[in-house]
């Protein structure tokens, strides 16, 4: 097959492969995207004069060379003054200079200052060693409380290797490293690139706080964008951005970029990815000040229990408690009055029975585990007198008042009571046989106490077989 | 029997056995010694007595490491047998060896033994294994992990060996990662599971010392194209990390072991294909299921017969597999054997089924069942065909021809012990292939077992490969991907690349799949904006694309395009795919559709779309497509004197109609009409053209004529087939009767060819003459499905114009 044969069928399949795909992914991420369309292609004259200083000027960068490498940086400074939503940056840099020790609480390890905070843009989310980090993007406050931002772009394939040379030794200033789903995502993206080229990745071994799992717990269903970091931004702080890159343009944009010299479409991901980091950094300040401060600064329920549980996670157990109670009264005071509509109340209640019963279950665990047996019971009751408690949580609090009554309040026929009922709930055939046997032991206890009580030929055989025991109204 | 002496008591069963089975084979054959000329024309066509062998051993080579060899003794092997001492020889010192010997002949230890060793020498050392399906991987595992623990011991270091596929759990990925020595895998895993994440996996990359390819028969044609490709891929990211491993490969016994080795690792080889290993006496007996309709030429059931020749040997107490062509056969199977012999109610089960898709706890269940002898008769599918151990048995059974030589005598090897006798039986059903095995039993016992081909170098392959390659690790400006083996004018064999890959990337930058920069290649062929000077590094290719091209990429198929079958019996839910090629004519409309053994049938196919909407039905009858193609040549490659031809053909395909075929008896019982888009591709094909002399001796009318040549093509795809080792939708034949000098094309049935067409004008010879053998020992009258096609597709006079063209093409040839 002569060349120019060979060339016509491969284009024959290599294109109506990509066509095919096309509604799948591929060929439509390859279109230049509408907001670039504008501008045409640069002939390949333009090209060559804009290759060397061309995309320097459209991103106001320029090259570092370190013993560590060559990067290309954007730095870009937000001032202290500056608003983000409805907040000063200095306002994020005194917050959270003022509850940076909330941090090693939030990460569960000591994270000590500075803090640097990361994000990555990437040519794809499929991770793998053919998807680049093209852009890292580092953010900090500086000592006047406004936050830098540097940002290293790879211009160049061959260049990666020297670049992450370069964002090395940024991450090695940092105390800890802070990212919005960094530990799922961009920690072992960077982590693959430097394996590629057999270098020492600067996450490893150094203390890294991912904020995505609190602020899931702060505020979960956060608006109708889920618990992304946009919509934290938009609920938190009322940022709205203007003409904004989605997402899944990044990569094509890149793509274009690397294709043609023009910068002209990253200026917008750069921009992009810098908003990132500030709001991340807003979150950050937003969490530690609530973790930092206490439960009495929390205003809901929900906050309350997610500062329970951090504490609780932290090995700060009368804080969690606090927490937890906080969140309690909170729900109390979430009570409709007389004028409330139905509906919302019926909505209401949906809500806040997870977090009741969340409230009370950890306050029962905790004050088992500090021997506090008598409150750990009346938490279990409380759950098992709340009528929207799933039948997971019932059981477990039914077995627990079990053994309460009859290890520690050695009150049998109570014990007797919540086992029976333990069994009548007990829906896996194991467990099933766990309730069984609790019940057969507390009855032969109880036998052998009346025993004890009474010689065995004067029991009262009228009173009854011995399953029948004292009943309380159930 | 007279020598049997009252002191060998552990000969006592064993002597018991083997006269039960002497019983058996005397009902099936009576009074037939074996090694008597064959008799095609009986319901025994053939005995053939396969002598005992005893073992030949040699001592451990002194430079094994001497904790594997207490290893070894401490598992009672004390010696090697000459094959294994042979490979492990060519392993220790660094050559590829490729080990073709029969089944339970020690296969395992030609390649655990030196992979063992370079860990014990050098405890970073890594290997990876290759099995063609999970559950080989799962059988070799706790194999690898007794013998791991019984060096464990003796070293205090911990050998790691794991399997890494589909079905490992995320998080003990990482683990795995990090601790296992050996890695257990399958092609599909590391095209798209390992390879992608290469620098994961750096420390096996960077100390890959071995490479276990264990059933290399198994990769041939489109399966074996791919896996072609992703060696190519691994030896580079190899490369990368500055290792290059040896590799090690098993094979059944086909004809070309060495040469498909070399081709799919494209390295020398050296071949170890002397067996060590003894071997009890055997006996293979070939059975045809007696003519019931002679003018239709309709034979009784085979599964039937099967049943019967499964019972003699059942009732006398010995140990059987049978093996089924399909899952429905093997529990139609089942049932009546279960039927046959009662099972006593709360014992365990002593007749079982198995296949794929039973759950793997049931599989194991039944695979020790089989060792411990718990277990009398499995009726099986393919599945036990490959090395799972069940131990030995008494008798295979196979109930349909199974379609190679190669696995015939892989199945038949399942039954054996090292002393003692075993027989292998094979029924023939009516299908013209069984029908020429059974007749010419010397086609099957004396012939060389059929070769595997492949064609790594199908462009749509290639391609697939090369974006997956380029995702991995950037192409340089001077890289090559792959080699092909050419024989220049010396006649000695020299590599060259085929395609030159770099025009391959040139057209995948024009698709903006990835992008050149740096320096270009010195002619220029390779680079937009790249910087002409000759400073800088060597210009690189570099994936840009959000794409995970392996994602794309299936190793069953030509292409990634496809039809999913959508089951809307109940909630729609997806239960299979078709590749594009083949889905017209497995998903017509009204085409009835099996997925483990349960029958669907199509009621919409949406070509657009890509979907064809199924429901669950029940019938006893099949559906075959009835296709018209038309081929057009582009490129001729060769042409011989005697009429045959290979090379370029473009193929215009259409679904025009389907039969409904009866289960069992194959009977047609009805039909239909279908309207269905053309397919159109660009493949090889092998063709044969009569000329026009011939056409003008044939004392038949021209519809006879033509009649004469479509007999004759549907006996030669069948040969075809035989004599490629491929299934019957690999190939496709059309004819050009309008043509002064008719042509018969062969094409191979994959869009860019899979290598059968220049091997079948090489046999070209031996297709005539064998095509020749199928249509004039066949008993019917006028044609039956078991060699020109069923009476009713032709007229009366086909077979006999066929048989015609035939002798007269082969006394040309002779002249010629």
């Amino acid at each position: 097959m002569d060349i120019a044969t060979l060339k016509d069928r491969l284009r024959g399949i290599v294109k109506p492969a990509s066509e095919l795909e096309g509604s799948a992914g591929e060929s439509v991420r390859l279109k230049p995207d509408p907001t670039s369309r504008a501008t045409p292609e640069p002939t390949s004259q333009e090209r060559s004069s804009d290759v060397g200083s061309g995309f320097s000027q459209t991103l106001c960068g320029s090259w570092r060379e370190t013993s560590a490498g060559r990067s290309f940086v954007v730095t870009h400074r937000f001032a202290a003054a500056d608003f983000h939503g409805r907040h000063r940056v200095s306002e994020f840099a005194e917050t959270l200079q003022a509850a940076s020790p909330a941090a090693s609480l939030v990460g569960r390890s000591s994270a000590s200052m500075p803090f640097i905070f990361f994000d990555l843009e990437t040519t794809g989310l499929n991770g793998g060693a053919g998807t680049h980090a093209f852009l890292v993007g580092c953010g900090w406050f500086d000592e006047e409380g406004g936050f830098v931002t540097e940002q290293h772009l790879m211009t160049d394939f061959s260049g990666e290797r020297s670049m992450l040379g370069v964002v090395a030794e940024d991450f090695r200033r940092a105390g800890t490293l802070m990212s919005f789903n960094g530990k799922s995502f961009d920690a072992p993206m960077l982590e693959t690139r430097y394996l590629f080229h057999r270098l020492e990745s600067p996450c490893a071994n150094r203390p890294h706080v991912d904020l995505v799992h609190p602020a899931r717990r702060f505020w979960g269903n956060a608006g109708e964008g889920g618990c992304s970091l946009g919509a934290l931004e938009q609920q938190l702080f009322a940022v709205a951005r203007k003409g904004d890159v989605a997402g899944f343009e990044i990569p094509s944009r890149y793509f274009r970029f690397v294709r043609t010299g023009d910068a002209q479409p990253l200026v917008e991901v750069l921009h992009h990815n810098r908003l990132d980091l500030l709001s991340l950094a807003g979150l950050t300040a937003r969490i530690f000040h609530l973790v930092q401060a206490g439960p009495t600064v929390a205003t809901e329920a929900r906050e309350a229990v997610a500062l329970g549980r951090v504490y609780r996670d932290a090995g700060l157990e009368e804080r969690a408690e606090e927490a937890f109670e906080r969140a309690l009264v909170l729900l109390e005071r979430e009570t409709p009055g007389a004028e409330t509509p139905a509906h919302w109340f019926a909505m209401r209640r949906r809500e806040r029975a997870p977090l009741t019963v969340e409230a009370l279950r950890s306050l029962a665990l905790l004050a088992r585990r500090q021997h506090r047996y008598d409150a750990a019971a009346a938490r279990w009751r409380r759950l098992v007198e709340f009528a929207d408690c799933p039948p997971h949580i019932s059981r477990e609090a039914i077995e627990a008042l079990a053994i309460y009554h009859e290890h520690r309040a050695r009150d049998l026929a109570a014990a007797k009571v919540f086992a029976l009922r333990g069994l009548e709930l007990e829906g896996r055939p194991a467990r099933g046989d766990a309730a069984r046997h609790r019940l057969a032991r507390i009855e032969r206890k109880l036998v052998s106490e009346r025993c004890s009580l009474f010689p065995s030929s004067t029991l009262p055989l009228s009173s009854g077989s011995p399953t029948s025991g004292p009943r309380t109204s159930s | 029997m007279s020598d049997l002496t009252p002191a060998s008591h552990a000969l006592a069963p064993r002597i018991g056995r083997d006269g039960a089975l002497d019983a058996a084979l005397e009902r099936l054959a009576p009074d037939r010694l074996p090694d008597r000329p064959d008799t095609p024309d009986l319901r025994v066509t053939a005995v053939r007595r396969l002598p005992a062998v005893t073992a030949q051993h040699v001592p451990f080579p002194d430079a094994l490491d001497s904790r594997l060899r207490s290893a070894l003794e401490a598992r009672g092997i004390m010696q090697l047998y000459t094959h294994q001492g042979e490979a492990i020889a060519h392993a220790l010192a660094g050559r590829h060896v490729v080990v073709t010997t029969p089944t339970a002949s020690g296969k395992t230890l030609c390649y655990n033994a030196p992979v063992l060793h370079s860990i014990l020498q050098d405890s970073a050392s890594r290997a990876l294994y290759l099995f063609p399906t999970k559950a080989l991987a799962q059988d070799q595992l706790a194999e690898l992990q007794a013998m791991c623990e019984t060096l464990d011991g003796s070293t205090g270091e911990q050998i790691g060996v794991f399997t890494y596929d589909g079905d490992t759990p995320q998080d003990a990925r990482r683990t795995i990662r990090a601790r296992a020595h050996l890695v257990l895998s399958n092609p599909d895993m590391v095209h798209s599971g390992i390879l992608p994440h290469h620098p994961r996996w750096a420390k096996l990359f960077e100390n890959l010392r071995y490479v276990v390819v264990d059933e290399l028969h198994a990769y041939r044609g489109v399966f074996g194209s791919h896996l072609c490709n992703v060696l190519r891929r691994l030896r580079r990211i190899c490369r990368h990390y500055g290792s290059n491993p040896v590799f090690l490969c098993s094979s059944a016994t086909i004809a070309n072991p060495r040469e498909l080795a070399e081709r799919l690792v494209e390295q020398p080889f050296e071949l170890v294909e002397r067996s060590g290993a003894p071997r009890g006496e055997k006996f293979f007996v070939f059975v045809n299921p007696p003519v019931v309709n002679h003018q239709l030429g309709i034979r009784r059931s085979y599964l039937g017969e099967s049943r019967r020749v499964a019972a003699e040997f059942l009732k006398r107490n010995l140990q059987l597999i049978v093996f089924a062509q399909s899952r429905l056969a093997t529990e139609i199977l089942t049932t009546y054997l279960k039927d046959d012999f009662q099972e006593i109610p709360g014992a365990p089960e002593r007749i079982r089924g198995y296949r794929g898709g039973y759950l793997p706890l049931r599989r194991r269940e039944i695979e020790k069942g089989l060792r411990e002898g718990s277990v009398r008769a499995v009726v099986s599918t393919n599945a036990l065909e490959l090395g799972i151990d069940i131990g030995a048995l008494d008798v295979a059974v196979m109930a349909g021809y199974p379609g190679t030589i190669a696995s015939t005598w892989q199945r038949a090897g399942r039954a054996g012990r090292r002393t003692g006798r075993s027989a292998a039986v094979m029924v023939a059903s009516s299908a013209p292939l069984d029908q020429f095995i059974v007749r010419n039993p010397s086609y099957f016992f004396d012939a060389s077992p059929e070769r595997a081909l492949i064609d790594p170098d199908n462009l749509h392959i290639l391609v697939d490969h090369v974006k997956c390659a380029a995702f991995e690790l950037p192409f340089t400006a001077t890289e090559q991907f792959g080699r092909h083996p050419s024989t220049d004018a010396q006649g000695s064999v020299i590599w060259t690349e085929r395609h030159d890959v770099q025009a391959v990337l040139g057209i995948l930058a024009e698709q903006g799949l990835v992008h050149f920069t740096g320096r270009a290649r010195q002619d220029g062929a390779a680079g937009q904006n790249g910087h002409d000077g000759q400073e800088g590094p060597e210009g690189q290719w570099t994936w840009t694309s959000e794409s995970y091209p392996a994602d794309a990429v299936s190793l069953r198929s030509v292409t990634s395009d496809n039809f999913v079958v959508i089951d809307t019996t109940a909630e729609p839910r997806v239960i299979g795919e078709t590749d594009f090629t083949s889905g017209p004519s497995t998903l017509h409309p009204k085409a009835i559709y099996l997925v483990e053994g349960q029958l669907f049938q199509v009621e919409r196919l949406d070509f657009e779309g890509r979907k064809a909407f199924v429901r669950a039905t029940e019938s006893d009858y099949y559906t075959t497509a009835i296709t018209y193609a038309r081929v057009t040549i582009i490129d001729t490659f060769a042409e011989s004197p005697s009429f045959a031809s290979h090379g370029e053909v473009h193929v215009v395909s259409r679904v025009v109609g389907f039969k409904k075929i009866k289960f069992y008896t194959n009977e047609n019982v009805g039909s239909g009409e279908l309207d269905l888009p053309e397919q159109q591709m660009h493949t090889t094909s092998y063709w044969m053209t009569i000329p026009a002399a011939v056409m003008a001796r044939l004392p038949y009318a021209p519809d006879d004529r033509r009649d004469g040549i479509v007999a004759l093509s549907f006996a030669m795809k069948q040969v075809a087939q035989l004599l490629l080792m491929c299934d019957g939708h690999d190939i496709g034949i059309s004819l050009d009767t309008e043509a002064e000098n008719p042509r018969v094309f062969i094409y191979d049935n994959y869009p860019g060819g899979i290598g059968f067409s220049e091997p079948l004008f090489r046999m070209h010879q031996e297709l005539l003459e064998a095509t020749r053998r199928l249509i004039a020992e066949c008993e019917c009258e006028n044609g039956c499905p078991g060699c020109v096609g069923p009476i009713g597709n032709t007229g009366p006079l086909a077979r006999l114009a066929a048989l015609r063209i035939l002798d007269l093409l082969l006394a040309n040839e002779l002249a010629a």
